[in-house]
């Protein structure tokens, strides 16, 4: 079970350590950056699942290479609405604790 | 092993190792900026795991958007979240024994998955031929042999195998040859014709066909009866049963090309769609982070 | 060259037994030079960069050490190394210590795809503009990270703005690199050199009657090829790189009297030194990226000898025609630059085209001094280039931060844009004049 004779499955198993490292981030921390760092820890895991059924199946075209360029750009454009949300949380509250901006809470 | 292929081993276990410590350093680094820097590693080696698995375009748009632009934003957003004079940023985080083993047991259902369950669809597609009551099997893989390739698929290298399978001993059969032609148009719109012939004896397994060095194009490829010799001349071409308008394969050196082609092709609605994604966020991400003036 | 091309032994060089360990000793080898170029070229720009600006303010600069000077440059090598490694005690130590190897690496990575000669990089890639594109992204982590680990403000308020000003400008930069990418359709940065090689500007005499294309010397480089918006590409493309490298008059986040030296503040000795260097690598990969897309990368500036004998026969007499006529300077220049356009232009059209060497070179194709020739003249490009960019330095003032941001974004980038859509438009002549004609000819296809 080396690489060279199985290259499918070791990208898939390495996907599947970064997507649970990712989740793993997501479900523990409190700041929401970090919070933010996991998601695209989980995003680059699909990304390198997509190119690798793409590269290493019989399945013809280019379809997984497009839409991992998708899934680039959008994880973009996440980033930089999420990242100007937790500045604004920040300029109201003082601090980016996702367990301690619950205002709306009764 | 040839030697290349021990290179390609230890580049994807070190680029592998060096992903998987960056995400464990990303989910349990007590430092914020250290975490940061760790997400840098794991970009970068996943920018490498697309080069290795031949995407070139992707990888160097990985590096490009997600290095130079997302991760730029994350540390510019942890910098300007603290107390500038800190040096280190305490990461807090709240580790129980539910989320890490929820986490192991996605892992375990994952690999389980991968390796056991599932049924990727590698092995080539079959297609039989008959021959004078001999039956012949036809196949085309990728050049490391191990991924069949699909009728019209695109080879990014520049190595196909052709694999021809005669199940038993053949009365009218002692030299089987397989000729590969390329049809695709200069510049100029001349038709380049190239010509690739392989020739192996016939043995009980069959015979395979490396094509190396095969310039970017369109491919087709035919297999010859060669009948009682080496006799040219008493060559016949047996039909195969691919559609006359697509090629059997096609050689391209990278991937970018036939992504522009699937951009512009299939995927035009999309590409539209996404660039007014994108100037919606950013607008909205411009307008959300301004300074509001506070009476 | 693949480490895996020449592990498979396609290289044809057997120095050890073993593929693999030929492969990394290659490798190996033209890093090893590259490296010692580097620090020779940036230690010698150094002192270039002093004499530079002493004698454009009517002083000598350095003076006495070596014959007029000429070995300053080593003695601050050796003054760097021998200097005493201070790191301060609220500061990061991992990344403090990493942080000038990952800008470093970010410049360096760029110089290996570089073209220097017809054929061969150290490693050519098919995407070529958009790898160098890619990695330079690390010198702004690598700026990010050492401003942030040297634990003082000054240092993170000046990383924070070189990175902003440095990822600002990759967008002019960008685009107009799109612009000239429609013309020559290829990412491959060999290919785009040689694509400079044929075609005069505006695709005005492409042909000969028997077929062969004309080569047009100095009127094929990119920078020419369709008018004024090529020439506007160029200029806009060299203001981004002058920001990318934080020279003046971008150089807020360095600038002495503001920020005490920015984010390389906290940095001594051998580490303050890599900066540097990777400062001066990251001019000349700028200035090469301009070369190769705008100024004909390797290809010599006049396809051949008669070429340049009409050329210069031909400026020099529309010059002193101009001059005769308005007796000014600027005239005289404006005539002699239209005057060996026409001259090239006769030499296309009258000269010979049958035998002139391969890319105009005057060694024959695949020789040693074909491959001496295209170094020389991409050197002398980059070199030129920096030399302006050293003269820009000492003569213009520093910008304000607002100022570069907008002059960024609502100067260069609507521009940017402008142009991308001419050359477009220039590019697809012959599909929309057909088109036009088609339509005054009452619509019949």
């Amino acid at each position: 079970m080396i690489f060279s004779r199985h290259p499918l499955e070791h990208m898939l198993l390495l996907s599947a350590v970064i997507f649970c490292c990712g989740v793993y981030t997501i479900l523990t921390r409190k700041n929401a950056v970090s919070i933010l760092m996991g998601v695209e820890l989980v995003l680059n895991a699909a990304n390198i699942n997509f190119v690798a059924f793409s590269q290493y199946t019989r399945i013809g075209g280019m379809h997984g290479n497009v839409f991992t360029i998708f899934v680039i750009l959008l994880a973009a454009a996440e980033a930089a609405v999420a990242l100007a949300i937790i500045i604004g949380i920040y300029q109201n509250f003082g601090k980016v604790d996702v367990d301690q901006a619950d205002n709306m809470k009764e | 092993m040839g030697t290349s292929e021990l290179v390609l081993n230890a580049v994807f276990y070190v680029l592998a190792i060096a992903a998987v410590a960056g995400a464990v350093a990303v989910a349990t680094s007590k430092n914020i900026v250290r975490s940061a820097f760790a997400l840098l590693a794991v970009l970068f080696s996943a920018a490498a795991l697309y080069a290795v698995m031949k995407a070139d375009f992707i990888a160097a748009a990985q590096v490009l958007i997600y290095v130079g632009g997302i991760l730029v934003l994350i540390i510019f957003a942890v910098m300007l979240t603290h107390r500038i004079t800190d040096v280190k940023l305490s990461n807090d985080s709240t580790p129980g024994p539910a989320a890490f083993c929820a986490c192991l047991c996605l892992l375990f259902s994952l690999v389980v998955v991968i390796l056991f369950t599932a049924k990727w669809q590698r092995d080539p597609e079959n297609v039989v031929v008959r021959s004078e009551g001999n039956e012949i099997t036809l196949r085309q893989y990728q050049a490391d042999g191990s991924t069949g390739l699909a009728r019209g698929g695109i080879a990014v290298e520049d190595a196909v195998v052709l694999e021809v399978l005669v199940p038993r001993p053949a009365t009218h059969l002692d030299l089987v040859k397989v000729r590969a032609w390329s049809t695709t148009k200069d510049k100029d719109g001349k038709e380049n014709v190239k010509e690739v012939t392989g020739q192996a004896a016939y043995d009980q397994t069959g015979m395979r066909i490396r094509l190396e060095n095969l310039p970017e194009g369109d491919w087709r490829w035919e297999v010859q009866q060669v009948t009682g010799g080496t006799s040219e001349a008493s060559a016949k071409p047996i039909p195969t049963s691919s559609p006359s308008d697509k090629p059997d394969f096609s050689v391209s050196r990278g991937i970018t090309e036939p992504v522009a082609k699937a951009l512009a092709g299939d995927y035009l609605f999309a590409f539209e769609a996404v660039s007014v994604l994108l100037l919606a966020a950013l607008v909205g991400a411009a307008f959300l982070a301004r300074k509001e003036v506070r009476e | 060259m693949t480490p895996l091309a020449l592990a498979s032994g396609s290289w044809g060089v057997t120095i050890t037994g073993n593929a693999v360990f030929d492969a990394f000793l290659c490798i190996f080898a033209v890093c090893f030079l590259l490296i010692n170029f580097i620090a020779v070229y940036a230690g010698v720009s150094t002192l270039m960069e002093r004499k530079i600006a002493a004698h454009m303010q009517a002083r000598v600069g350095p003076y006495r050490v070596g014959p007029h000077g000429a070995l300053q440059w080593a003695a601050d090598a050796l003054k760097l190394m021998i200097k005493e490694d201070v790191i301060a005690k609220e500061t990061d130590h991992f990344l403090f210590r990493l942080s000038p190897y990952v800008v470093f690496a970010g410049s360096f990575a760029c110089w290996v795809a570089l073209p220097y000669m017809p054929g061969w990089s150290p490693a050519n890639f098919n995407i070529g503009i958009l790898y160098l594109l890619a990695v330079s992204s690390a010198v702004v982590i690598g700026i990010l990270m050492a401003g942030w680990s040297s634990g003082s403000k000054w240092a993170l308020f000046g990383a924070m703005r070189s990175a902003a000003q440095i990822v600002s400008y990759e967008v002019p930069i960008g685009i107009t690199l799109l612009g000239m990418l429609l013309i020559y359709g290829t990412l491959d940065m060999q290919e785009i050199s040689k694509a400079q090689e044929y075609g005069l500007p505006f695709g005005i005499f492409d042909h000969y009657k028997d077929g062969t294309p004309v080569q047009g010397g100095l009127w094929s480089w990119g920078l020419n090829r369709y008018g004024p918006f090529t020439l506007i590409a160029f200029l806009i493309y060299y203001i981004g790189a002058l920001a990318e490298t934080n020279r003046t008059p971008f150089d807020i986040p360095e600038a002495e009297s503001e920020l005490v030296a920015g984010y390389h503040t906290e940095y001594s000795g051998m580490r303050f030194s890599f900066f540097f260097l990777a400062e001066y690598a990251n001019m000349f990969v700028v200035s090469a990226i301009a070369t190769t897309f705008f100024l004909g990368g390797w290809l010599p500036p006049f396809p051949s000898p008669h070429a340049a004998v009409c050329s210069v026969l031909g400026g020099v007499a529309a010059a002193a025609l101009a001059y005769g006529a308005k007796k000014r300077g600027f005239d005289a220049t404006l005539g002699f630059i239209i005057g060996s356009g026409l001259g090239v232009l006769y030499s296309a059209v009258t000269g010979p085209h049958g035998d002139i060497h391969q890319y105009g070179f005057l060694a024959p194709p695949g020789s040693i001094g074909q491959m001496i020739e295209g170094v020389f003249w991409f050197s002398a490009k980059c070199f030129a280039l920096i030399f302006v960019m050293i003269w820009l330095r000492w003569t213009l003032p520093r910008y304000r931060v607002d100022q570069l941001m907008d002059l960024c974004w609502k100067k260069l980038t609507p521009l940017a844009f402008i142009n991308l859509v001419a050359i477009g438009v220039f590019e697809t002549r012959h599909e929309w004049m057909k088109l036009i004609a088609n339509h005054l000819h009452g619509g019949a296809p």
